[in-house]
């Protein structure tokens, strides 16, 4: 019932976990990724930034198995992941979506209860028969969809229907969902796109207690300051290359970024240095 | 809460509650005079002291109207038939007063040739009737505020009701055995209805009273009841829906009966399909079709080319077997697309099946199915020793034909129920809803979209086949044309899908009481005769306008208790038109 | 084998007539996501109105008159009914669950059909529908029936019309932009009620313009007729592949074609003696839909849809 990745201590980096090699994209001409390698450490979080239309979701379907790379492997603790986004998730790398993609008839439970199907076996004629064995992996389950509902604050919800939830929390019950499959490295697609601050910075709280469960977590951003205080390395995206990779200062320092995306100097993002080292 | 408590019409309220009572009263009085001079009207309604045919539903409409006022003067005793306090229940139940009493007389002016035929008998209770429904339109309903929408603004009562007195478990495990024993009693009446104008009533009024009583919160307390004892009311239906054949004199209603359930059981199959998986079977009856067929080939009737006899455990499996590879066949390539393509190879596939079980005939093809005219002369099934197709003398009751048929399958549609309930709420049944829901998650979650779509389609498939094996014995003749895509008379693709989605997606209640009407309503819809089919298609369209998501509304849909407070329509309405949906 | 070409011409007027039909099953699909089951009998209810003209007009009218006067009452007919329909069985379930229109299309097919045959003169059984008299022509060897000849210049001549009508006109333009994304398109100001209407109607005229051919050519008209047609024009509507609209003549071509090499050639395959003929052409006509969309799943003519993550 734990992660299934040997937990490493919270706070060090351990050895490679995901390791995309020169993935490319192309959309009949067009290549909205362009030979992108990137690394993620057990225990790490990594960030992804970059303008709108760089290809960053382009990026994540392909390491999902959502898209085939036209070029390149993505592998996950060494082997190479499948082109199938079931057979990805059954290898460890769960996912949430940047427009949130819940099963909005199921209630939040059920979700969560989805999110457990690679880790339980019942088939078809178990759950007809109804022998011991079913009851115990049902009870199991419950019993860990209730334990997530808890750790992402949504257990007096667990039996409203998702879609009656209100934005903030459908958010977190995505995490939950992903959480369920027992993932070795969680991917978060813009998962804070329009929350208030207070959301954020709850959110934030959240990834830290996600890495702290020892998860290694790659996360799409567009919230500067948000993805500053929480990644230990950022990569930045642009036009489907990556242009940078490394901690805030290289890449607030770098004169790429700046010109290619950030327009101007950030001033917002360094006032905010001292509130990342409150956090960590 | 956006709804308001006010009457229709301005009444003092004293004043409303007495004219209801009134009201009611006197049209459950009237109900035992004469409204008609003559017998000619179906029925007899000229006899005095007695009520008959139509005026039973004047009675009931009338009682339960009389009832509800009652409790909601708060008289000691009857307030427990009220437990919401709303009166929109009382309001119901006086309107289905008025209806079916205003049917009736219309029905006589149009069968007799002019008002003059009714008696004095009949304008009392005409009156009586409206008397009841004016002082119900007096009283405080629970309504939308005005400009939100036309007509009465009746709104739902959806403030969670009063929690229920606590009574021994014994009490409430009678009160589902009687709850039951008067749903059997409903449904048998409706069943053995010998005139359309009676079954129109009947439906007019069935209508109503489900309404009242959704209302007033019976139907609710009782739903609440069969959840907290769920094996003693899945029992109880069952043993209601056993009693059937006993309360029958003769085979003329059970294999009525008996086809009724065959098509409901196909419908449920169905349900897995459309309902839980989402997959849209425009073809489905032909699984029907394969199974029939299969077990009539091997049910040793001299038509068939192979000259074997199966035990029925055999041909059940035969027949189940045979239309689950057929499930896989069309599966297999279709189920890997996206979108509404499944939906026309289904089609596709259902005429296939007809044309060429059509074409086996010998002359156009193989000599295997006999073409147009079917393989007939299917033997009766033996189970045991016990041969169904005569009578058998049980507990008093001779059971015929059609009543041994009836409760074989009622024991197949038991197997298909539990199958339905136990998968539905399992890891795969979760799946299968999340594919429904949105397959690019579901496949995000690690659900192989694929596999799992077929384990539905297959299951679906294999349940009709077993149901086609029975339908094989009952119809003595399988003949191509009762497969079609879209015909006069149920089972067919159509009627099937309507069933599903009238009755409900995804629950079990459902597409066994779409099923049960849709078979209902054309038969006893035979006086319309030619107008028969058009009535049925307005009905439809109807039916579908006033409650889309169908009459037994999903389980998760009853759990948006806060419908209301949501912004009016949250998501822009082309949204739903445009879901993804794996079907 | 001194048949093939007459079965090939026979096979491509079967198609254009599926085609035209199927036109109206791929827009309303292409613009609202429905399989409007009823557009068989809009198509049917077509050929009725056109008889009715026909039966209006003083005996021995020059059919060079009354075609268009048919053709004229057919389209009014056919419009106002799928109008109708949209208005009143769909427009009002647009938000409701996706099948709910199904059903009401169903029920509405059912009407339309009864309505027909219980309250059109003499519908109980088929109506005769004026042919183009005349003996059939023959070029290079392959024989024409007069009737044709109004397919033949119709249905290029219809699809000419509407290819100009999506490309250039300011409406078709917001018809294509409703159908790639409606949400996007009422932002952009494009009155989406009045696109789905006219899609409906558009779909109307071009069922009744075959309606009309199918009289002329088989000399009767009767109201089951839009039963087997629709699920034919549906068929090649998804060949052609849905919502593209020379997707949808292409998949009616390709689908008469079948049908007619079908029932000339099938039997002459060894092993295939008693699947030919015509009372196989319809099997095989819908296992070259399941072939063809083994192999594109989109259709003939329709892109493949990327699902945005």
């Amino acid at each position: 019932m734990t992660t299934t990745t040997a937990a490493a201590p919270a706070t060090t980096v351990g050895a490679p976990l995901l390791d995309v090699r020169g993935v490319t994209m192309r959309f009949g001409g067009l290549t909205a990724v362009n030979d992108v390698s990137l690394t993620v450490n057990q225990g790490e979080i990594v960030g992804l930034i970059g303008p709108n239309g760089a290809g960053k979701t382009t990026f994540f379907n392909c390491l999902t198995g959502l898209y085939v790379p036209t070029e390149g492997t993505v592998s996950y603790q060494g082997k190479v992941l499948p082109p199938k986004p079931h057979l990805v998730t059954q290898a460890g790398v769960a996912r949430t979506f940047q427009n949130i993609r819940l099963f909005g008839n199921m209630t939040v439970l059920e979700n969560v209860l989805v999110g457990r199907h690679t880790r339980t076996k019942e088939g078809l004629f178990s759950a007809i028969l109804r022998g011991p064995g079913f009851h115990r992996a049902e009870a199991a389950s419950r019993q860990r969809a209730l334990e997530l509902l808890e750790f992402t604050g949504l257990a007096a919800k667990a039996e409203h229907l998702a879609r009656n939830l209100p934005y903030g929390e459908q958010r977190k019950l995505e995490i939950a969902r992903a959480l369920a499959s027992d993932p070795g490295l969680l991917l978060l697609d813009e998962p804070t796109a329009g929350m208030n601050p207070q959301e954020t910075n709850a959110a934030e709280q959240l990834v830290f207690a996600i890495r702290d469960l020892g998860i290694a977590i790659l996360v799409i951003e567009h919230d500067m300051k948000f993805i500053f205080n929480l990644c230990d390395r950022t990569a930045v995206l642009v036009q489907g290359q990556k242009i940078v990779e490394g901690d805030k200062e290289t890449v607030q320092n770098d004169e790429r970024v700046i010109t290619a995306y950030l327009g101007a100097p950030l001033e917002t993002a360094t006032s905010t240095d001292e509130q990342a080292e409150d956090a960590t | 809460m956006s709804t308001e408590t006010t009457p229709v019409i301005p009444l003092p309220l004293g004043a409303a509650r007495a004219v209801t009572a009134v009201g009611a009263l006197a049209t459950t009085a009237s109900a035992f005079l004469a409204w008609t001079w003559t017998a000619d009207f179906p029925g007899d309604l000229t006899v005095t002291g007695y009520p008959g045919g139509l005026q039973w539903l004047t009675l009931t409409a009338g009682l339960l109207t009389l009832v509800l006022a009652l409790a909601s003067y708060g008289v000691p005793g009857l307030r427990w038939t009220s437990p919401s306090g709303s009166d929109n229940g009382l309001l119901y139940a006086a309107f289905g007063g008025a209806a079916v009493t205003w049917f009736t007389i219309i029905a006589i002016a149009i069968d007799l040739n002019g008002l003059a035929n009714l008696e004095p008998g009949g304008w009392i209770a005409g009156v009586a009737s409206l008397v009841a429904l004016v002082g119900a339109l007096g009283l405080p309903v629970d309504r939308h505020p005005k400009g939100t929408s036309w007509g009465l603004r009746l709104a739902k009562t959806d403030q969670p009701l009063p929690t229920a007195r606590q009574l021994p478990s014994t009490v409430e495990v009678l009160l589902i055995v009687v709850a039951f024993a008067i749903g059997l009693f409903a449904i048998t009446f409706g069943i053995d209805t010998e005139y359309g104008e009676l079954f129109t009533g009947y439906l007019i009024l069935a209508g109503f009273v489900i309404a009242a009583l959704s209302k007033s919160g019976l139907l609710p307390r009782l739903r609440a009841l069969t959840i907290k004892h769920r094996p003693i009311a899945t029992g109880a239906a069952f043993a209601a829906a056993a009693g059937f054949p006993f309360t029958q004199t003769s085979d003329q209603y059970t294999s009525v009966a008996a086809n009724i359930l065959i098509f409901a059981t196909v419908a449920l199959g169905l349900n897995i399909v459309v309902g839980l998986a989402g997959l849209l079977d425009l073809g489905y009856v032909a699984f029907l079709g394969v199974g029939a067929y299969a077990a009539a080939l091997v049910s040793g009737s001299p038509a068939s080319p192979i000259h074997v006899q199966f035990p029925f455990w055999a041909a059940m499996l035969t027949g189940a077997a045979a239309s689950m590879v057929f499930g896989v066949l069309i599966g297999a390539p279709t189920l890997r697309l996206r979108g509404d393509y499944l939906a026309i190879v289904t089609l596709g596939f259902g005429e296939i099946f007809r044309i060429t079980m059509n074409n086996l005939n010998g002359t156009t093809g193989p000599k295997i199915t006999n073409g147009a005219n079917g393989i007939p002369r299917i033997p009766d099934l033996e189970i045991l020793g016990f041969n169904l197709g005569q009578k058998h003398l049980i507990a008093g009751v001779e059971l015929g034909r059609f009543s041994n048929y009836y409760l074989l399958m009622l024991v197949v549609t038991a197997f298909v129920v539990l199958v339905f309930a136990r998968v539905g709420n399992s890891r795969i049944g979760r799946a299968w809803v999340a594919i429904r829901e949105d397959e690019t998650a579901a496949e995000a979650m690690g659900i192989n979209g694929f596999r799992l779509k077929l384990l539905a389609f297959a299951l679906g498939a294999c349940l009709a086949g077993l149901a086609g094996t029975v339908q094989a014995h009952v119809s003595y003749t399988v003949t191509p044309d009762q497969y079609t895509f879209a015909e006069a008379l149920p089972p067919n693709s159509a009627f099937l899908l309507a069933a599903v989605i009238l009755g409900g997606m995804g629950t079990i209640s459902g597409p066994l009481v779409g099923a049960t009407l849709l078979f209902l309503v054309p038969k006893k819809l035979e006086f319309l005769s030619n107008y028969q089919l058009l009535a049925f298609g307005i009905t439809l369209i109807i039916l579908m306008r006033v409650r889309p998501e169908g009459m037994i509304a999903n389980r998760r849909a009853k759990l948006e208790f806060h419908e209301a407070d949501i912004p009016a329509q949250a998501s822009p309405p082309s949204e739903s038109a445009l879901t993804k949906t794996g079907a | 084998m001194h048949e093939l070409p007459q079965q090939l011409a026979n096979g491509l007027i079967l198609g254009a007539l599926y085609g035209l039909v199927a036109i109206g099953y791929t827009m309303v699909y292409g613009i609202v996501q429905l399989i409007n089951f009823a557009h068989g009998e809009i198509f049917m209810v077509g050929g009725f109105g056109a008889l009715t003209a026909f039966l209006a007009l003083p005996g021995g009218t020059s059919l060079w008159i009354a075609i268009p006067l048919m053709l004229l009452a057919g389209i009014l007919v056919s419009t106002l009914v799928a109008v109708g329909a949209e208005r009143f069985a769909y427009r009002p379930l647009r938000g409701a669950p996706r099948l709910a229109p199904l059903i009401t299309a169903i029920g509405l097919s059912i009407v339309l059909q009864q309505l027909v045959f219980s309250f059109y003169p003499d519908a109980k059984k088929a109506r005769v529908f004026p042919k183009i008299p005349g003996d059939p022509f023959e070029l290079a060897g392959i024989t024409i029936q007069r009737s044709d000849i109004f397919l033949i210049i119709a249905a290029p001549l219809c699809m000419m019309i509407l290819g100009w009508f999506v490309a250039k006109t300011r409406s078709g333009r917001a018809m294509q932009a409703t159908s790639q994304d409606p949400d996007t398109a009422k932002l952009m100001g494009i009155d989406t009620d009045r696109i789905i209407v006219m899609a409906f109607a558009i779909g109307a005229a071009f069922a009744a313009v075959a309606a009309v051919a199918y009289g002329l050519r088989t000399g009767q008209v009767d109201s089951r007729m839009g039963i087997l047609l629709g699920l034919k024009a549906f068929t090649a509507a998804v060949l052609g592949g849905i919502g593209n609209i020379y997707g949808a003549m292409l998949g009616g071509l390709a689908l008469g074609l079948t049908e007619g090499l079908a029932t000339g050639y099938i039997q002459h395959v060894p092993g295939m003696d008693l699947f030919g003929g015509a009372a196989w052409k319809d099997v095989w006509a819908f296992v070259l839909l399941i072939v063809v969309l083994l192999v594109r799943p989109q259709g003939l003519l329709g892109e493949r849809v990327a699902d945005r993550a």
